[in-house]
């Protein structure tokens, strides 16, 4: 299979799942208060958001480094 | 199995190293513990399913690669996992300890800044009365938890093994003593101490005041915090995220960034002065340790690593 085709239904699968979860768990918005004043935001990735980009890009690695 | 960057020393295969498994005995007692005082106190740690997902999404990536032998895959899945796991143990630990009966600490906390001759509503009206600074430091102290991020996927991507494995003890050091420390001196914070919560009260001091109060009877993410005052976390990894990134070309922006970040503590933070001081204390500690004893950590799988 073309390593781009390989890469592109990986990413098609990593946005699928997030959109899945997003929507069940609601996380796509990262909304953690940081600071005494509560209007902080903290703009970091949801930890499952962040798990399936990191997901998205250890195969992309893979992809690549398996067929050196 | 290739190497995996200029000057890399051969890597035998993904695997573990003494430190390593060191890690997963600390993280297992963190949850031995947390599970043990949930039963204890009546409390509910059932919806920290926040915290399953994203090891469900990952372990089997870290399974995967370690079968396959293709490191970099394998470090950069295998650090979220060892994080996830550890963060959420501690997180879980900063809440149940506010429940242990010990008196605020705010009262001694407020006096040991006195003595040094450091009045917090003085520097809050300095911050408050000029936009940019509040602007900078609110900029800074929202920085931390991306800096981390970054850091935790950056060494492993760029092959930098030791420096992950040192940030992942600087993590387990660090919020071990932070709490230590905060299980003794609970304290609601400079900011409620000096009045300035009835009208901003932040999530986090309403949750500390709900734990002491017995309202909160379990955790209910995503807005869970942490609930530490003394000493300040932000100033730990203020002074560990530059040292993370020694020898590398962030270091001076981090230099900056951090030091921006340590200042901001106080007032964005609500800490006492001594909280920073403290904080920095823990940071020390924990750069020496992992200096000292460095089988904590796994060989270099880069040179830079040897900076």
């Amino acid at each position: 299979m073309p390593r781009i085709v390989q890469l592109s239904l990986v990413w098609l699968v990593v946005a699928a799942l997030y959109v899945l979860l997003s929507v069940q768990e609601g996380f796509a918005i990262p909304t953690n208060g940081c600071g005494p004043a509560g209007s902080l935001p903290c703009s970091v990735p949801e930890p499952g958001s962040l798990s399936l980009l990191v997901t998205g890009v250890a195969a992309t690695l893979y992809i690549f480094r398996r067929r050196k | 199995m290739r190497s995996d960057g200029p000057g890399a020393t051969p890597d035998p295969a993904p695997g573990l190293g003494f430190g390593d498994r060191l890690i997963w005995v600390i993280i297992a007692l963190y949850w031995l513990t947390n599970f043990a005082l949930a039963w204890a106190t009546d409390f509910s740690i059932h919806r920290l399913d926040i915290f399953a997902l994203p090891l469900a999404i990952l372990l089997p990536n870290v399974l995967f690669y370690a079968w396959r032998g293709i490191v970099l895959p394998f470090e950069l899945t295998y650090c979220l996992v060892r994080y996830y796991a550890l963060g959420a143990g501690a997180l879980t630990l900063s809440y149940l300890a506010v429940l242990t009966p010990m008196p605020l600490a705010d009262p001694p906390l407020a006096r040991a800044d006195a003595a040094l001759g450091f009045d917090w509503r003085d520097w809050h009206g300095v911050v408050t009365y000029h936009p940019w600074l509040h602007a900078a430091f609110t900029f800074a102290y929202n920085s931390m938890q991306a800096q981390i991020i970054l850091c935790l996927v950056g060494f492993p991507l760029l092959g930098r093994r030791r420096r992950a494995d040192e940030m992942a003890w600087a993590f387990v050091l660090s919020v071990t003593s932070t709490l230590a420390l905060s299980t003794f001196l609970p304290a609601e914070s400079a900011w409620a101490y000096f009045g300035y919560a009835p009208n901003e009260p932040s999530s986090t001091l309403l949750q500390f005041l709900a734990l002491r109060g017995g309202e909160m009877r379990e955790l209910a993410p995503p807005n869970l915090g942490g609930v530490v005052t003394f000493p300040s976390y932000h100033a730990v990894w203020a002074i560990l995220l530059p040292w993370l990134l020694r020898g590398t070309w962030l270091f001076l922006p981090a230099l900056l960034l951090n030091a921006t970040m340590l200042g901001a503590s106080v007032s964005e933070g609500g800490h006492y002065l001594v909280d920073i001081i403290g904080g920095a204390a823990v940071a020390g500690a924990t750069i020496v340790i992992i200096r000292l004893v460095p089988i904590l950590t796994r060989p270099a799988g880069n040179q830079v690593d040897n900076a």
